[in-house]
């Protein structure tokens, strides 16, 4: 039943309307002369039909026969149309071509790129590899070089075990694999000490290969020796690789400084606002000024269209140039302090990470118009660190 | 019409043939009471809201309801579609 209606439309169809004389002489008629009709419905003394728009001028010679009106109610169907729309036939025909070309020019292209398989790996580094190799927006699908990318993507992409892409229509889909970390495997062939990193008091020793040196509670500095790849045995010297951990109690001192005096950057309210059209590979500056002077601060905005997850290549780039002028300011005493604490907090987690620290003492002075921080630690760290035999500490 | 005169139809009934395979006679289906084809019609006779008369080879097809529309008419079939009432066979 839905089908009827379209397999109609295509040749045109007309609804026409009789009055008077004999209207089943005239079905009759239109049944024995191979006129298909439809929709045949009697109303008083009228009946109204419809039939193909081919069928319509012999249906005058058979209503004339029958003794029948006929009126014509409405036409139906592509006929009509294009002849409604006969005066635009240039614009018809021009409005299909460029249809055709736009479809033959950018179907074949990649419109959108998907990254899937990554979860450590950055997807812009594998984005821009993958560019490299001439996956981006805007190429052609069946140019796309998948063997190359295959084997140099991975050996500039270290971090994967596999890559490739799979053409999914105009989405080219970037698939990886990650590689899992093998486990780290010491190298017992290279004979070594451990050696202290600084000066400290020690407070326990963890062995796991070569000759224990000091004793806990002895006070080594620097480069002395705490593990030690020698052995002495009747055979003679046999070299070991030897680590551990040694946990020391040691000084540490931070310094920090802040200028008094800084440069402020304040926005003067002036915007400058630069609009880029973007289609696939194609960037079209909707704005004429030329170059812009110094002490701008630039911030970009995308809105790119979205379909299924997906990002289209097409879309606005809005980039606004805020200019700024620059003035210089004096700090207060109270502001440097407060700066100095947060970088004091800062460089203590650096440090000392995980370690156990405790404050001995603080000195704070202004000198050279800057305030100078500096606070003294004692510190529970591991000092260990391995050095081949016979080297030293660099 | 007796069917001693017509010996296509007794042959057809001799050899348990499906009625309208050798003798011409109208097949008619129904679709509940809203669709009535038939197949072998050979004219209308008369047609209004609540009445269409067909030319069948048996005689006439009358069929009484309301809103009854010709679906579809081509040289030896019809289509009445409405709310069908009755129908009823005329020599």
């Amino acid at each position: 039943m839905l089908l009827a209606p379209v397999f109609r439309w295509f040749p045109g169809w007309v609804r026409v309307e009789l009055e008077g004389g004999y209207p089943e002489r005239l079905l009759n008629a239109m049944a024995t002369g191979n006129v298909s009709m439809w929709h045949v419905r009697r109303r008083g003394e009228g009946m109204r039909f419809s039939c193909y728009a081919r069928d319509y001028r012999r249906l005058r010679s058979m209503a004339r026969h029958a003794c029948m009106r006929m009126r014509l109610l409405g036409k139906h169907g592509l006929p009509f149309l294009l002849h409604r729309y006969r005066r635009r036939r240039v614009g018809l025909a021009v409005g299909l071509a460029v249809y055709v070309a736009v479809l033959a020019l950018l179907s074949p292209r990649i419109w959108a790129i998907q990254v899937v398989g990554n979860t450590d790996t950055p997807t812009a580094s594998i984005l821009e590899v993958a560019a490299q190799m001439g996956v981006q927006c805007g190429a052609r699908m069946n140019r796309l070089e998948i063997k190359r990318l295959e084997i140099e993507g991975l050996s500039q992409l270290p971090s994967l075990a596999w890559i490739t892409v799979n053409p999914s229509g105009s989405v080219a889909r970037v698939e990886v694999t990650e590689r899992r970390p093998t486990p780290h495997v010491l190298d017992l062939s290279e004979p070594s000490d451990v050696v202290a990193l600084r000066d400290g008091v020690i407070l326990s020793m963890w062995v796991r290969s070569g000759n224990r040196v000091v004793m806990n509670g002895e006070a080594v500095r620097a480069g002395d020796l705490l593990i030690s790849g020698r052995q002495e045995t009747d055979m003679g010297v046999q070299l070991y690789r030897s680590y551990g951990e040694v946990w020391a109690q040691t000084r540490r001192q931070i310094t920090v400084s802040v200028p008094m005096s800084y440069t402020l950057t304040r926005s003067d309210g002036k915007v400058v606002f630069r609009p880029t059209l973007t289609f696939l590979c194609w960037n079209i500056p909707l704005y004429s000024d030329g170059a812009l002077g110094e002490g701008y601060i630039h911030t970009q905005k995308q809105h790119f269209l979205q379909a299924g997850g997906l990002t289209l290549p097409l879309g606005l780039t809005h980039d606004y140039y805020l200019h700024t002028t620059a003035t210089k300011t004096a700090r207060t005493r109270r502001e440097a302090e407060r700066l100095a604490e947060q970088q004091l907090a800062q460089q203590e987690q650096a440090l000392f990470g995980a370690g156990r620290f405790e404050e001995l003492s603080r000195q704070a002075s202004i000198q050279e118009g800057a305030y100078v921080l500096s606070v003294s630690y004692r510190c529970e760290e591991n000092i260990a660190v391995e050095v081949p035999i016979g080297k030293t500490l660099p | 019409m007796g069917e001693r005169r017509q010996p296509v139809r007794r042959m057809e009934k001799a050899m348990d043939f499906p009625g309208g395979t050798l003798a011409k006679t109208a097949l008619i289906e129904m679709e509940g009471n809203r669709r009535l084809v038939v197949a072998g019609c050979r004219g209308v006779l008369g047609y209004t809201e609540d009445c269409v008369q067909l030319r069948i080879p048996e005689g006439t097809l009358l069929c009484y309801g309301r809103d009854l529309e010709m679906g579809c008419l081509t040289a030896d079939e019809a289509t009445v579609v409405g709310c069908l009432q009755r129908i009823e066979f005329a020599d």
